[in-house]
């Protein structure tokens, strides 16, 4: 009965696909053919018909045509023909008719032909791969209908496994295509491309149906016969028709099927309609739309994942390390998003190859250039201009992308309250990136960034800050199952505060981080159950924590230079992601990682016990240039699970540890320019971050909503605090003003997505706790006398909308809606009289909350036409940001002023702002 | 750009009201070692909501203590006010406060060094835009005086915006016999804390921007006079001074760092995790006084006190009068000069424009030349 119903189905399967063949076929037969000889048939077909037959006579003298045939294609005629007989024929170029005994011809060569003298026509019985891949019917898909034979062939698909490997890449501009899924369809078993485009998966020999899912592009099924290892190399079609309002996902089980727990992953078309203050996409905003991820406030970009500070991030921009991510007070984030290609934030399970943060991973990648035209793209703005140009410098080989933003933002600072009446401010940035891929084997990358900063508020101080950074990298396809990357960069991070007032007393106030990296990737697909990861790097830290010196000649100004800091951070990883079986996966990682704080350095030395204050000092010790002052070393852990109960719902289970060795000095709410950062040294201990998740994810409606729940408790030891009215800045013993905190974080995560269709976006509600403790008996102080007090962006409840309703392929509109709990603050309890005015005694830290934050932003993306051959296509993005005008509080504050003691309470967007954005692209 | 738009805003906010049930005891004062007395003022903290302004500390007793066992008994003056008159201290040994309150508890300020200012070299002014600032300049060639904290009074003299010539007296108006309200006095301590330092520079050298007369402001408008104090602090009692600068006066910039309480240097003798608040300091404090008249100042046209002000002309018949002289809402300046007839209409005014004691005080200060 089964085999009935296969048959049939199988039956079924070919009259489909012959009868859609036979539509687009004009050139049809008729005639009534009684006791014919093949000869006799090719010269009437020849004669009536374009096609030219090619066969050999002899072989064919056995045939005897019995047909009566009424305008029917060629094709169904022959198949009568040769229906029960070992003939097969071949149609080529809809002309050439090549007919043969036993062997089928195949019209187009096998893929890698040229590097593989094999013969190209297969032996009888695997040829017709649709009989055996599937019981189903087979889609008809457009011209990747086509069988591809992978590896070495061999008359018998020997039993075994095989690995398939290649890169996948869009067609149009030959950009890789990172992200997408690749999976076998009988087998389940697949994987994704790496950043570069790049796959590999281990399947059994025989033949398969390859899928490919990219991100932006049109699905593809593959029919492959695997014979051995080999190369697979697919280029892509884009999806045209939607242009760019669409987030069509590829990663449509991607959330399922990885292993990881807490990893994001936006792409620029899913950040770009996200309404932004000024409307202009804006990497950083968007991510402060996920679940677990919170900002201190609207000025500031420092971003708190999972209860972690601002510092605790590792940001990388292809490989580069950026310190200060935000541009103008935070209100932009120093990426130019028509550059940027996708981002990926990791919350909880940090691939070991990561390192150096100890909360999570923003990793932001760049658009690799076109490699086949040049194209660019600019936007005006209200506040902002930018231009991105791309293109190939060696056609198919080698491109660039170049972007560069620059600001017009002095109007804005006009408009803030009366006391920032002079104030200044304008940025700029530039990122440049080129890649060459020399052979299959190699391919190089460069990446070039810079960022600078400057503003002053309201008086002669000038500040100013920047990021450069360059990285350059080489990848190096080994072999199908082993590949890597060889990575370095150096990375440097300033900033300077230039002070003129006083003539008498003016200054020059600097501070830079400069690293040097060097590190090694390798991925090794061992078999389809194991893929290892393995890699080792350095980081080289040069940092001058801070000069002060005198400009201008009438300076009095005695020169103060903070001996510079040196250290080398390095480590060694080595992760499996072990398919225990298809439903079941775990990914295990170790990393090592290994501190050295380096000479020439002085030491300051404390009484034992005691705490560590400037009385306490017992002398100095003086370390040579090189020598290693001390040394921190220890494993971090990453460790995740994955089992599926159903197609459509898998649970994880994941626990990491992360070591940090470079510290953010700053005791603002928010990340501000003249935050300096410190190494580690003999007083101050790295800090360490462990985390244990466990998350829930189920698809709905064929894999086009997306929903999970995850929880996580983390730990934080040796987190910095400060000493009530430490000073950070030009600090020559700053472990006297440190307080060694532990902190615990906790939460729930809800996310409900839908990437797909009209109506796309994401609502999450998180639930958190961070809660701090200072309560170190050494150090002589502690706060909230030893108690956990929540941390200043502790919002317990946070609920985030992000919308957007395609209304036709030329105009869609967005909302986004933000609420969350009022971050705590420290409020006055009392009053009292001193120093000629009334002044405020504060209550313990933290202990009470500004109003709740509640923010919809609104936009319209309207679109020219959508013809693919034109000069230009442009788009107009209108909105408003706070739609509600609601005042939200950024701080609440008290201050002495003219005797009395007044309470304010200060929002940075204190209305509605309106804002308009034309983007042309070309 | 056509839209104009307000993008920060900053409103007043009232806290929610938080019960506690502080009392925290206040020390402010200064060991004057010098002619000069010192003087100590001790107050208690109240609730944030609470309506009562200075609640002083009575009948507690103060001692000066030096390391060598010598002490200085406080004499309460009230109101919560202690002091002693000049004292004669040793520049080589620390002294400290004791505090006895009326409730039998014990309070001791750490022992603290001696700072003798530098004598003030001059105090300056410069004209610009926004008005006359005045300078308070020092140097100390030892350099050890490096951490200077400052005070001022600023006392000015001010005529009445219009003189009254006539009185109400009895129902009826006549020629005023003396008008003790037409020049008056008025002072205005500094209200935040004045804090410089010259730690970061080669030579101990101060030019303190003290205060900033507005430009054109009524306080110049005949005399004006300021009183600048000097005192050095030793280090630490900078770092007090300065977060409390922070905390209470330079907070709530974008970037401006958390609040948080700072404790002085007060003690209590019982239990020691009890908030003390204040700072005891010690040491030689100088002043100097300057006079300025409007003649001085290039450019500077003053204004008026009050800006309102003008004269109401009423008729002059005994129920008008009545009804605008008999309270204390309007002074009768003069007879109307343009009313014809045969009874002059009257002027008056509001009380403040012709009552400079409603503003200030019409005794002349002891050191008014």
């Amino acid at each position: 009965m089964r085999v009935f119903v296969l048959l049939l189905a199988i039956l079924s399967f070919s009259a489909f696909t012959r009868s859609s063949a036979q539509e687009k076929t004009t050139r049809l037969i008729t005639g009534d053919f009684q006791g014919w000889d093949f000869d006799a048939f090719v010269r009437m077909a020849e004669a009536s018909t374009p096609y030219r037959f090619y066969y050999n006579s002899a072989q064919l003298d056995s045939v005897c045509i019995y047909l009566h045939v009424g305008e029917q294609p060629l094709e169904k005629v022959l198949d009568q023909i040769f229906a029960g007989t070992a003939f097969h024929y071949a149609i080529v170029d809809q002309r050439d008719v090549f007919v043969s005994k036993g062997l089928t011809i195949r019209t187009e060569l096998p893929p890698g032909f040229f590097g593989n003298q094999e013969p190209q026509m297969a032996a009888e019985g695997t040829a017709p791969v649709k009989d055996l891949t599937s019981d189903k019917p087979l889609k008809q898909v457009t011209s990747e209908n086509k069988l591809y034979e992978i590896g070495r062939k061999t008359n018998h698909i020997l039993p075994g496994e095989g690995v398939i490997s290649g890169t996948i890449r869009n067609a149009r501009t030959g950009e890789p295509v990172a992200g997408a899924a690749v999976y076998s369809d009988k087998s389940g078993a697949g994987g994704a491309t790496d950043q570069y485009g790049y796959y590999s998966i281990r399947l059994p020999r025989g033949p398969h149906i390859i899928n490919v899912q990219g991100l932006g592009m049109r699905d593809g099924r593959y029919q492959v016969v695997l014979y051995s290892d080999g190369k697979l190399d697919i280029d892509l079609r884009e999806q045209v028709t939607t242009l760019r309002e669409v987030v069509v996902s590829a990663e449509k089980t991607v959330n399922l099927r990885r292993v990881q727990l807490g990893v994001e992953h936006l792409d620029i078309k899913t950040i770009k309609q996200v309404p932004t203050v000024m409307g202009e996409a804006d990497v950083l905003r968007v991510v402060l739309t996920l679940p677990g991820v919170k900002t201190a406030g609207e000025a500031s970009t420092g971003l708190n994942v999972r209860g972690g500070a601002a510092d605790e991030n590792l940001i990388l921009f292809n490989d580069a390390t950026i310190y200060n991510p935000s541009h103008f007070f935070g209100m932009f984030s120093a990426f130019n998003p028509d550059v940027v290609k996708d981002i990926e934030l990791y919350k909880s399970s940090i691939p070991a190859k990561y390192g150096g943060r100890s909360s999570s991973v923003l990793d932001i990648t760049s658009r690799e250039g076109n490699k086949k035209n040049f194209s660019g793209s600019a936007g005006i703005g209200l506040l902002t201009s930018r231009i991105m140009l791309e293109g190939p410098i060696v056609k198919d080989k080698t491109s660039f992308i170049l972007g560069g933003r620059t600001t017009y933002a002095n109007w804005l600072l006009g408009a803030l309250p009366k006391q920032y009446d002079h104030s200044r401010g304008n940025f700029n940035d530039l990122d440049l990136s080129i890649s060459h891929q020399m052979n299959a084997k190699n391919t190089f990358y460069f990446t070039g960034y810079t960022s600078n900063d400057r503003f002053n508020l309201n008086n002669d101080t000038v500040y100013s800050y920047g990021n450069r950074n360059l990285s350059a990298k080489w990848k190096h396809v080994f072999s199908d199952r082993l590949n890597g990357t060889l990575t370095a960069g150096y990375d440097r991070y300033q900033y300077k505060v230039t002070g003129s007032n006083v003539p008498t007393s003016a200054f020059t106030l600097g501070f830079d981080i400069n690293q040097f990296n060097l590190k090694t990737d390798f991925t090794w697909y061992l078999s389809a159950k194991h893929t290892i990861t393995f890699g080792a790097g350095s980081i080289r830290y040069l940092l001058h924590p801070g000069s002060y010196l005198p400009t201008g000649k009438a300076s009095l100004v005695v020169p103060d230079i903070v001996a510079s800091e040196q250290a080398l951070e390095s480590a060694a990883y080595i992760s499996d992601r072990y398919n225990i079986t298809p439903a079941l996966s775990l990914d295990a990682g170790l990393r090592y990682s290994l501190y050295d704080y380096l000479g020439p350095q002085t030491i300051n030395l404390y009484a034992p016990g005691l705490p560590v204050l400037t009385v306490n000092q017992t002398g100095t010790k003086e370390y040579g240039k090189n020598k290693v002052v001390n040394t921190y070393q220890g494993p971090e852990y990453r460790f995740s699970v994955r089992y599926a109960i159903t197609n459509s719902f898998s649970v994880k289970a994941g626990y990491n540890s992360l070591r940090q060795y470079i510290h953010m000095l700053s005791n603002t709410t928010s990340m501000a320019p003249t935050d300096i950062w410190k190494l580690s040294d003999p007083h101050i201990r790295p800090e360490l971050g462990d985390q244990v998740s466990f998350g829930v994810y189920k698809n709905l409606h064929a894999n086009t909503i997306e929903t999970s729940v995850e929880v996580y408790y983390k730990r934080l030891h040796d987190y910095l605090d400060y000493r009530s009215g430490a000073t950070l800045i030009m600090n020559h013993h700053i472990e006297t003003d440190v307080l060694n905190t532990k902190g615990k974080a906790y939460g729930v995560e809800v996310m409900i997505k839908r990437l797909t269709g009209k109506l796309n976006g994401w609502v999450s509600y998180t639930w958190s706790r961070t809660l701090l403790r200072t309560d170190d008996p050494t150090a002589g102080e502690t706060v909230n006398n030893g108690n956990y007090y929540p941390s200043d962006f502790d919002q317990p409840h946070n609920v985030n909308l992000v919308g957007n309703f395609r209304v036709n392929h030329r105009f869609s509109v967005s909302l986004n809606a933000v609420y969350s709990t009022g971050r705590p603050i420290t409020l006055p309890i009392g009053r009292y009289y001193y120093g000629g005015s009334v002044r405020v005694i504060y209550a313990d830290r933290n202990s009470y909350r500004i109003p709740d934050y509640f923010r919809t932003d609104f936009s319209m993306n309207i679109d020219g036409n959508h013809k693919v051959h034109q000069w230009t296509h442009n788009s107009w993005t209108i909105g408003v940001y706070n739609l509600t005008g609601r005042h939200n509080p950024y701080s609440v504050y008290f201050i002495s002023e003219n005797g009395a003691v007044n309470g304010y309470k200060l929002s940075i967007f204190g209305s509605a702002i309106p804002f308009v954005n034309f983007n042309i692209r070309f | 750009m056509f839209i104009t738009l307000s993008v920060a805003c900053k409103e007043a906010y009232v806290p929610p009201i938080i019960s506690s049930n502080n009392r925290y005891l206040v020390v402010e004062g200064f060991i004057n070692n010098g002619a000069d007395s010192t003087q100590f003022h001790l107050t208690r903290s109240y609730k944030l909501d609470d309506s009562a302004s200075l609640q002083p500390e009575l009948h507690a007793i103060l001692n000066i203590e030096g390391k060598d066992n010598s002490s200085y008994p406080l004499v309460e003056l009230g109101s919560g006010y202690y002091a002693c008159p000049g004292l004669a201290l040793n520049n080589a040994i620390k002294y400290r406060l004791h505090i006895r309150t009326s409730d039998g508890k014990q309070y001791l300020s750490d022992f603290v060094e001696l700072k003798t200012s530098p004598p003030i070299d001059s105090i300056s002014w410069v004209r610009n835009n926004d008005g006359l600032q005045i300078y308070c300049n020092a140097h100390d060639d030892q350099g050890t005086s490096r951490y200077y904290r400052f005070q001022y009074d600023e006392t000015w003299q001010f005529n009445a915006v219009f003189y009254s010539g006539l009185e109400y007296v009895h129902d009826s108006l006549r020629n005023r016999a003396v008008n003790n309200m037409f020049t008056c006095w008025k002072t205005v301590s500094s209200t935040n804390i004045l804090l410089a330092s010259t730690a970061k520079l080669s030579k101990d050298v101060v030019q303190f921007p003290v205060v900033l007369v507005p430009s054109n402001s009524w306080m110049i408008s005949i005399k004006y006079s300021i009183i600048v104090r000097q005192y050095v602090l030793t280090p630490d009692a900078y770092d007090f001074w300065s977060n409390l600068q922070k905390n209470s006066e330079q907070i709530g910039s974008l970037f401006s760092p958390e609040p948080f309480q700072s404790r002085g240097n007060i003690h209590s003798v019982s239990d020691s995790n009890e908030l003390v608040i204040g700072y005891v300091s010690a040491g030689t404090m100088r002043q100097q006084r300057i006079f300025l008249t409007p003649y001085d100042i290039p450019n500077w046209i003053y204004g008026t006190y009050e800006d309102g002000c003008h004269l109401i002309s009423i008729k002059n018949d005994p129920d008008t009068l009545q009804q605008y002289l008999s309270g204390f809402g309007y002074l009768p300046v003069d007879y109307d000069p343009t009313s014809g007839g045969g009874k002059p209409r009257v002027e008056v005014t509001f009380t403040v424009c012709a009552d400079c004691t409603q503003i200030g005080s019409n005794t002349k200060p002891y050191f008014w030349p």
